[in-house]
């Protein structure tokens, strides 16, 4: 009986500590969590900055601003958090709305811009633009991408040309083929590569937008700018129109024609860079961000860069770049947003500019490119100085259930032949009239 | 055996129950709280807050990035998946993926579980062969077969190339066709194994006299299996039944890695629909909702399953 007893008491002992130890724990998890509170951090004068910087120029690029900024020793630390592409808007989404977000934050801009202010997440910094504005190149490029409701709640910072075509010279010297200027010659030039057993573009469109960004390129030959934003805000052109078939048709026109790499429909976009570096196809269409990371890590050829040609009966001529795409914005929920300010308004100034265009970054400081960047990244610059007109990355612009599902997803069904270019155009702007 | 357990067991209880309570100590029940209070807590906060959560959020119109603009639209999100293409599409993906899947998992487990039973050499090699793919990440076996596969840089092109069948080379995951049906195959590959050994595991509870006393009778080695083995693993089959529907309804990693549901939703499955509509479209109350139809088939699956093929004690 006392046996019994012992045990039962023995039972209860264990129980009771069983269910302390998490109490017991607490007070110690508690301190842990106050060391990286938001106080905490005020105190010590910390920035906290999440990018989509992990790799390339880019990376580098962001590490060295922090290092430059934190061996300053002016009290405020930056604290960088790099975080891959594909995860980082549902970090950012989860960090405003749990109202944990970081004091300096960089992003994409446009309708992410507008989604971020109309929620009141981000802070006006109307006037820190209006002082910085003068010192930027392409302002009102910039401004696009950070304007909602007339006030501006971000300073661009990076441009990206967008319809330049990388090729290798080895493949087209070894098959008789010159720089190809006009869709003519480049459609010859793809039929020689063809019969000669060589791919001649390397593509990987699994995620949509390598193949999208094809067909923006075919867009802007084919509608013009101005067409496709009127389309973009309904105001008197449709997704619909001829011209935007015509461009949905020409991307259809490259997988019916055998000119992609075989894998187009089913890899990504680094299947694809892997496909054109290893000399396994001869073209590659892709934004300068491929090339801003060749300072550290350089391709095994001499990589040769051709404007997109021109299709000989194309109603619009001018000459198409690229666009603003990495903004930085302070959200409203910064827990130090004084210091978060400083940072920023340093970020806009020479030394940081040029800083960024050092490591392959096309900075939109006024001469940071000329003076710092690789010569790569400048020689793509000069295009965005001959340049008429910017377009973003039409989804950017479009909500992202039309641009992220209906063009990117539609993309891929006109090269998988699942769609005809007129579903396409329909898709998309169904989507857009639903989504108003 | 089975009557003398079950006076035992009365026994027990019938002594338990009328035990005197030992002055100044709490009953039993009231002991088990104390052990069964951390894994509730997990349970409630991890399980349960946002299975709430979800169903709370599936009523609501909300773009995710600040819960003041939380608004109450009733049903609307369930009357919208009615008119959602891809809603139905990835649906019937699921029941695609829930059919193959279940079909194939369970054959393949017990078609070698019943083979490995026969005391060949090396059974137990081969059941550790046949177990290694289960105890590898999803997520690192999705991207080791995304290369296997790749049309540019994979292994399995060349290779029909290198033996005379290239004209079976394809684009693989590239082709709305196939996508699926391979995601499907690679799941099976990686799952069954634990299957697998769940069957073994009920092989060998089999006890000899039965099949001694088939083959006493004139049973050949195929009438052992189909009128003593089969029936008496009926109630395995039915709980592996409901463990891969589960699994196959859960279905997210595999997808999200190989696919992320393309090409043009050719491997689009509600989760990562759902996913997509919160994470990416902005619309976390119809993703929600989408999340929430999930759950409700996966109940009623479970509960038909539960309740069609109660486990019963054969022996």
């Amino acid at each position: 009986m006392l046996n019994r007893r012992r045990h039962h008491v023995s039972v209860l002992l264990l129980g009771a500590i069983a269910l302390l130890l998490p109490l017991l724990a607490a007070p110690a998890q508690l301190s842990a969590a106050q060391e990286a509170s938001p106080e905490a951090v005020q105190a010590s004068g910390e920035v906290s900055l999440w990018t989509e910087f992990t790799q390339g120029g880019e990376g580098a690029g962001i590490e060295e601003l922090v290092e430059t900024w934190n061996a300053m020793g002016n009290g405020i630390t930056v604290s960088h958090r790099p975080i891959g592409n594909e995860e980082f808007f549902t970090v950012i989404r989860t960090a405003l709305a749990g109202g944990e977000p970081p004091d300096l934050l960089q992003y994409e801009g446009y309708q992410q811009t507008r989604d971020f202010a109309a929620a009141e997440q981000l802070t006006d910094l109307t006037d820190l633009w209006e002082t910085a504005r003068d010192g930027f190149l392409l302002s009102e490029a910039g401004e696009r991408a950070c304007t909602y409701e007339g006030r501006i709640y971000c300073i661009p910072y990076t441009y990206h040309t967008g319809f330049q075509i990388y090729y290798n010279p080895e493949i087209l010297e070894a098959n008789g083929i010159e720089v190809p200027q006009t869709w003519d010659e480049f459609t010859a030039a793809m039929d020689t590569l063809k019969a000669a057993g060589v791919t001649p573009i390397a593509l990987g469109a699994i995620d949509g937008w390598p193949a999208e960004h094809w067909w923006m390129a075919f867009l802007v030959q084919r509608c013009g700018v101005e067409t496709i934003y009127d389309a973009i805000e309904q105001d008197g052109a449709a997704f619909t129109d001829d011209c935007f078939v015509q461009a949905a048709a020409d991307l259809q026109a490259l997988a019916q024609n055998g000119y992609l790499s075989p894998g187009a429909t089913g890899e990504d976009y680094p299947t694809a860079q892997a496909v054109f570096l290893s000399g396994q196809a001869a073209f590659f269409q892709t934004g300068s961000w491929f090339a801003s990371g060749w300072e550290q890590t350089p391709p095994s050829f001499d990589v040769g860069i051709m404007p997109f040609p021109r299709f000989a009966d194309a109603e619009f001529g001018e000459d198409v770049t690229g666009a603003v795409t990495h903004v930085f914005a302070i959200p409203t929920g910064a827990q130090n947003p004084e210091a978060a300010m400083d940072v920023l308004e340093w970020m806009t100034t020479e030394e940081a500019g040029a800083i960024w265009a050092r490591n392959g970054n096309m900075s939109l400081i006024d001469g940071a490119v000329e003076g710092n960047a690789p010569e790569v990244i400048q020689e793509l610059w000069a295009t965005v100085g001959d340049a008429n007109a910017a377009l973003p990355w039409i989804e950017n612009e479009l909500p992202p259930g039309v641009g992220e599902d209906r063009v990117y997803s539609g993309s891929v069904a006109l090269l998988t032949g699942e769609m005809t270019p007129e579903q396409f155009g329909q898709s998309i702007q169904e989507a857009l009239e639903a989504s108003a | 055996m089975a009557t003398e357990t079950i006076p035992a067991t009365r026994s027990a209880a019938a002594g338990a129950a009328a035990r005197p309570r030992v002055a100044g100590l709490a009953p039993e029940w009231l002991l088990a709280i104390p052990f069964l209070a951390p894994a509730l807590f997990f349970y409630a906060v991890f399980l349960l807050a946002p299975l709430l959560g979800t169903l709370a959020l599936s009523v609501t119109d909300w773009s995710g990035f600040n819960i003041a603009d939380i608004e109450f639209v009733g049903l609307d999100n369930f009357r919208a998946l009615g008119a959602d293409s891809v809603f139905w599409q990835s649906l019937q993906h699921n029941l695609f993926f829930l059919v193959g899947s279940v079909i194939l998992k369970t054959t393949v487990a017990l078609a070698l579980a019943l083979a490995l039973d026969q005391n060949l050499p090396f059974s137990n090699v081969f059941r550790g062969v046949y177990l290694m793919p289960t105890v590898i990440s999803l997520v690192v076996v999705g991207i080791v077969f995304t290369l296997v596969l790749s049309p540019s840089l994979g292994l399995i092109n060349p290779f029909l190339e290198a033996i005379g069948l290239g004209q079976l080379a394809g684009a693989w995951l590239g082709d709305p066709d196939l996508a699926l049906p391979i995601v499907i195959a690679i799941d099976v590959w990686h799952g069954f194994g634990l299957y697998m050994f769940l069957f073994i595991s009920r092989l060998i509870a089999i006890p000899q006299d039965l099949h001694d006393a088939a083959f006493v009778d004139g049973a050949n080695g195929w009438q052992d299996i189909l009128h003593i083995t089969l029936p008496l693993m009926k109630s395995m089959v039915a709980m592996v039944i409901l463990l891969a529907s589960i699994e196959a309804l859960k279905l997210f990693s595999i997808v999200y890695v190989m696919t992320k549901g393309g090409p043009n939703h050719a491997t689009e499955v509600l989760s990562t629909w759902a996913y997509f509509q919160a994470f990416t479209a902005n619309n976390v109350g119809y993703g929600s909702a989408i999340l929430v139809v999930l759950l409700a088939i996966t109940f009623v699956l479970a509960y038909i399953q539960v309740t069609r093929f109660q486990v019963q004690e054969e022996i």
